[in-house]
């Protein structure tokens, strides 16, 4: 029995399939964008290795790769600065015994079953400066001095299209909390309302801290996924007008496969991959929580 | 006495108030995750003379060719299979890789099986922009840029980390006699697996096969570079290119819209219990 549990040619067999596709496709390309990031590299013509060059281009040189971090950050601290308290809040109104729980649970969460290309061109048309629904209510209630060309002009885009993530990933974030919520015994509440806690402090003194193990994850999450941001953008504005909503993926995008620069676009990835497994250490340090068990 | 009757009167009128605004405001947000929607439905019937004189209710008639335009003329319909036949497949390869690792790595005994797991576990923190400059060059010399198998190797390859957790968490929770039992019985390990492991996980395969299709299905960057053939190219990466192609004919480019995603959201109105789960599942077992 214990000897057919450690044969070697079983073992292989079960587990080489996955192993060898994930070892071809993830980790030697890792290595091999790693590598090629020292390059000057472009379709045509050598490769020539030039150390670091790429990376103190990007930082020092580049506006548009600085602006395209600044961008991704602004995108990553809103997202978390709006969806978070919302899906708190939204999965705390819904934990108790509510009317209708089911469709507004199903109607919340329905936005992140679509493609992010369906969802940008839907608000590509919502945002439509003629017949879009954006500059018609505004239109209808007086405020013609707000209309605007909501994706084309470069104060607006990233703020509209941070409206547009927000509407379609606060009710994914929402659900997570809500099992978090759900999960907490009812009897601590219930002990909690005899020692006189009001409703309003029970979020804060109760529910917040038996959350927080779902709060770090949301979080790394959140943030891990605002710094890969890219088929929103790409659908909604290509990164324009001008780089004004340009991000540290649209930008390697643009860098590898519009300028055919693959060198320095390994290093924008780079950079990507790196911020990437920061945040997520960073993130884990800072919020060090043990889950909770009742 | 008197005053504690008022005050319980308004305390009443508060609370009543209170539940009245707490529904209004759950109300109105979810119409603003299902209105956008019924607008897109809406317009997509139009001709686009009405939908710039009207666009904020049903037209008077239904432009039903605005979806034949898209599905036949605009390719949608090629994509719409394309799409279907990629996320399958890749699907199907996804289980059958995953359920065999998963199991090589919970049941049988193995000095590198935790180091490992590890390793693949850690794909989930990669991004796949850092994969994708190699993976385009590589493939474009290997000559399978034209060939579906340029996007199944990579989402395959993307679903595994996830896929292989959720099914090792689940079966390392087998008790031994199982395949005690069936080895004595005289089973081979590939009888084990294929008779009692695989069918036994079938809860946990259906949640890994919602949430991977589910991903491919809506999958951007990856079709956007890696496949080049324009005939096979799918559902996202068509819709992206029917904006350039069509960027006057804007009902149309909302009935393209219409198709990609009734299918999610008729799966959705049967299964989104499961589907809720599906998605989810990965982080809150994380």
């Amino acid at each position: 029995m214990e000897s057919m549990l450690k044969k070697k040619r079983t073992i292989l067999a079960f587990v080489l399939p996955a192993l060898l596709i994930y070892i071809g496709i993830v980790l030697i390309p890792i290595f091999d964008t790693i590598y090629h990031s020292a390059f000057k590299w472009n379709i045509l013509g050598d490769k020539k290795f030039i150390g670091f060059d790429n990376f103190i281009n990007l930082f020092t040189k580049d506006k548009i790769f600085m602006l395209g971090m600044k961008n991704t950050f602004m995108l990553m601290l809103l997202s978390l600065a709006i969806q978070t308290p919302l899906a708190i809040l939204l999965a705390i109104a819904l934990s108790g015994k509510i009317k209708g729980k089911r469709y507004f649970k199903t109607v919340f969460f329905l936005p992140n079953i679509l493609s992010s290309v369906a969802v940008g061109l839907l608000w590509t048309f919502i945002y439509h400066p003629e017949f879009g629904i954006i500059n018609s209510v505004l239109e209808s209630i007086g405020l013609d001095s707000l209309t605007r060309l909501w994706l084309a002009d470069k104060r607006t885009v990233l703020p509209s299209i941070i409206v547009v993530i927000c509407w379609q990933f606060v009710g994914y974030h929402m659900i997570l909390y809500l099992a978090a919520v759900e999960n907490i015994p009812t009897e601590i509440k219930e002990a909690a309302l005899i020692d006189g806690v009001t409703k309003k402090s029970m979020i804060w003194y109760i529910t917040l801290p038996l959350i927080r193990h779902m709060i770090r994850i949301d979080l790394v999450l959140m943030a891990t996924g605002s710094l890969r941001f890219f088929d929103l953008i790409y659908v909604m504005s290509n990164g324009g007008p001008n780089h004004a909503s340009e991000v540290i993926a649209s930008y390697m995008y643009y860098k590898s496969f519009r300028d055919y620069q693959y060198g320095y676009g390994s290093a924008v990835s780079v950079v990507l991959l790196v911020l990437c497994l920061m945040v997520t250490l960073i993130l884990n340090k800072l919020f060090h929580t043990e889950k909770i068990e009742y | 006495m008197k005053e504690s009757v008022a005050d319980n009167q308004t305390q009443k009128i508060k609370q009543g108030f209170g539940t009245f605004f707490f529904y209004a405001g759950l109300v109105a947000l979810s119409l603003t995750c299902i209105y956008p929607l019924i607008w897109l439905l809406m317009n997509s019937m139009k001709t686009d003379t009405e939908l710039f004189n009207n666009p904020w209710w049903f037209g008077s008639g239904f432009e039903i060719s605005n979806y034949s335009t898209a599905w036949t003329a605009g390719k949608i319909g090629r994509s719409f299979v394309n799409s279907a036949f990629v996320a399958i497949s890749s699907v199907g390869i996804t289980i059958i890789a995953s359920s065999m690792a998963a199991f090589g790595f919970t049941r049988l005994k193995w000095k590198l099986s935790t180091p490992i797991l590890s390793l693949i576990l850690l794909g989930v923190m990669i991004p796949i922009h850092s994969t994708l400059i190699p993976l385009f060059t590589i493939f474009s010399k290997l000559g399978i840029t034209n060939r579906y198998l340029a996007l199944i190797l990579p989402y395959v390859a993307f679903a595994l980390p996830t896929s292989i957790f959720i099914l090792s968490g689940f079966m390392s929770t087998f008790p031994k006699e199982i395949e005690e039992a069936v080895i004595i019985d005289g089973c081979s390990m590939a009888g084990v697996f294929w008779k009692i492991v695989f069918p036994l996980s079938k809860t946990p395969i259906a949640t890994i096969s919602i949430y991977n299709f589910v991903s491919m299905w809506n999958e951007l960057m990856f079709a956007l570079i890696l496949l080049q053939d324009q005939s096979k190219t799918t559902l996202p990466v068509s819709l992206t290119r029917f904006k350039g192609q069509y960027s006057t004919n804007w009902t149309i480019q909302l009935a393209a819209v219409v198709i990609m995603v009734i299918p999610s959201i008729m799966a959705y109105m049967f299964l989104n219990d499961k589907i809720i789960e599906s998605m989810t599942i990965g982080a809150v077992k994380g």
